[in-house]
């Protein structure tokens, strides 16, 4: 995380971090690491940046953590708002189009890049990656943050379609620790969370006992 | 190395690049991409070949600007040939990525490239050395960027069975290390080397492994390219193997 003075105030940020999301059939896995800094201190050493916007709708934040956090407050109140006006659970494409409205919006002021995801019953589980800029794509495995550069090759090489839940938690869990292993700006625990139609299921991994990748 | 494009035109064409080595039991393969581009906008050149040979078991590939590389291969070649004469026996891959990082280092202020040594001697078997020599000052980076960051320290980067370690402030390293990778391309595979890479490997599997590696750097950095040229070196010889890009293994998302 590093810290840029705005009008002289050290403000905190996220952006270096790791966040992940895949989808399987059935659901979304989605993980991240644990730290937000200021500058060269951890303000924050086991955050969560899993941040639940409906029943079945999650999202992962990355970028700035003040920014983040303000526009999923203002995503969770107007989709909350829209699924009592509908008077049914929300898709997961309309969370994920409102959170693109604000970010595309307010572009000039905005640094957040977000992946959403979640469950619902016309498609499924569902992944939408919405980063710096406000652009929105569905695709079935996203990683964001600065850390995620790292496990570029990891992802591509592991991932494939049609995996169980178990083997996306495993995969997930791997792909985090080896960019917190690599990546300075991510740290802390592995935070994981299941979403189907069956529910949330939430567990951390704690630092020790993440996979250990490096002999050299 | 990526350069920014308003660089591009002082310092011309640059091997935004992919290079890495590994070593296995009983040799070592070194591997890279094969593209030139001038500021990440142009491919000058599809299919260079970056991986150097600078004495009969050893190589070295090469990143950063393709000028300085290629004039400081020159050098180091003359340097070792000379120093093996005088030895009267090959030289010993240490030798090499040392000539290699006293080149960079003394000129650290004019050059931008970055070199892995790798090859075999009699002493100490399989290596895999890298050597890097920066005086990058560039603004702030991103992942994508991470050269600037990636390169600032000039580094020999020497991987020993067991490694040995040396470090020389400001500018010369040395760190053992079994396995390096290296270039703009290489951010994105720490991971997957991370998490494949196992010491004494079989040939196959560690061409393999380099194989799959180049493959995933070339998918997702637009400065890597082209075809993978590899080249394994044993105690018997030297071999090239070139996989060409419709070869090359295609993952999930291709």
């Amino acid at each position: 995380m590093d810290s840029v003075p705005v009008n002289g105030v050290l403000r905190s940020r996220l952006i270096e971090t790791t966040i992940m999301a895949l989808e399987y059939d059935g659901g979304v896995v989605i993980g991240a690491d644990s730290r937000t800094t200021t500058g060269a201190y951890i303000a924050n050493r086991v955050t969560d940046k899993l941040t639940p916007i409906h029943d079945r709708i999650f999202c992962c934040r990355s970028g700035s953590a003040a920014d983040t956090q303000a526009i999923a407050d203002v995503v969770t109140y107007q989709l909350g708002f829209h699924s009592i006006e509908l008077d049914e659970p929300p898709l997961v494409e309309t969370a994920a189009n409102l959170f693109r409205a604000s970010c595309y919006r307010y572009r000039e002021e905005l640094t957040a890049g977000i992946l959403v995801a979640g469950w619902d019953r016309r498609k499924g589980g569902q992944v939408y990656c919405v980063p710096i800029g406000g652009m929105l794509v569905r695709q079935p495995v996203s990683v964001g943050g600065s850390g995620s550069s790292y496990i570029y090759g990891f992802m591509d090489s592991n991932y494939k379609p049609n995996m169980t839940k178990d083997q996306c938690l495993e995969l997930t869990a791997a792909a985090v620790s080896l960019a917190m292993e690599r990546d300075g700006s991510s740290g802390g625990v592995v935070r994981l969370a299941s979403i189907s139609k069956d529910g949330v299921e939430r567990r951390v991994i704690l630092g020790n006992q993440l996979p250990k990748y490096s002999t050299h | 190395m990526e350069k920014r494009s308003v660089d591009s035109r002082v310092r011309g064409v640059s091997t935004g690049t992919t290079i890495l080595a590994a070593t296995f039991d009983g040799g070592v393969v070194i591997g890279s991409d094969s593209r030139a581009s001038i500021g990440g906008e142009y491919v000058s050149s599809k299919t260079i070949n970056k991986v150097v040979q600078v004495h009969d078991q050893i190589f070295c590939c090469m990143a950063g600007s393709l000028a300085d590389a290629q004039a400081v291969t020159k050098a180091a070649k003359f340097h070792l040939s000379f120093h093996s004469v005088q030895m009267e026996t090959p030289p010993l891959v240490i030798a090499a990525a040392s000539v290699l990082q006293e080149l960079c280092y003394n000129n650290k202020e004019e050059l931008q490239a970055g070199f892995i040594t790798a090859g075999w001697d009699r002493k100490k078997g399989p290596q895999v050395g890298a050597g890097r020599g920066d005086s990058h000052t560039g603004s702030r980076d991103t992942a994508v960027q991470s050269n600037s960051t990636y390169w600032r320290v000039a580094a020999v980067l020497i991987p020993c069975v067991p490694p040995q370690v040396y470090v020389v402030p400001l500018g010369g390293m040395l760190v053992g290390q079994p396995v390096t990778i290296g270039g703009s391309g290489s951010t994105y595979i720490y991971g997957y080397v991370d998490a494949k890479y196992k010491p004494n490997m079989s040939r196959e599997e560690c061409l393999q492994f380099a194989t799959n590696a180049l493959a995933l750097a070339m998918g997702r950095d637009n400065v890597s390219g082209g075809v993978a040229h590899l080249v394994v070196i044993t105690e018997t010889g030297v071999e090239h193997v070139v996989v060409p890009g419709n070869k090359l293994p295609k993952f999930h998302n291709e």
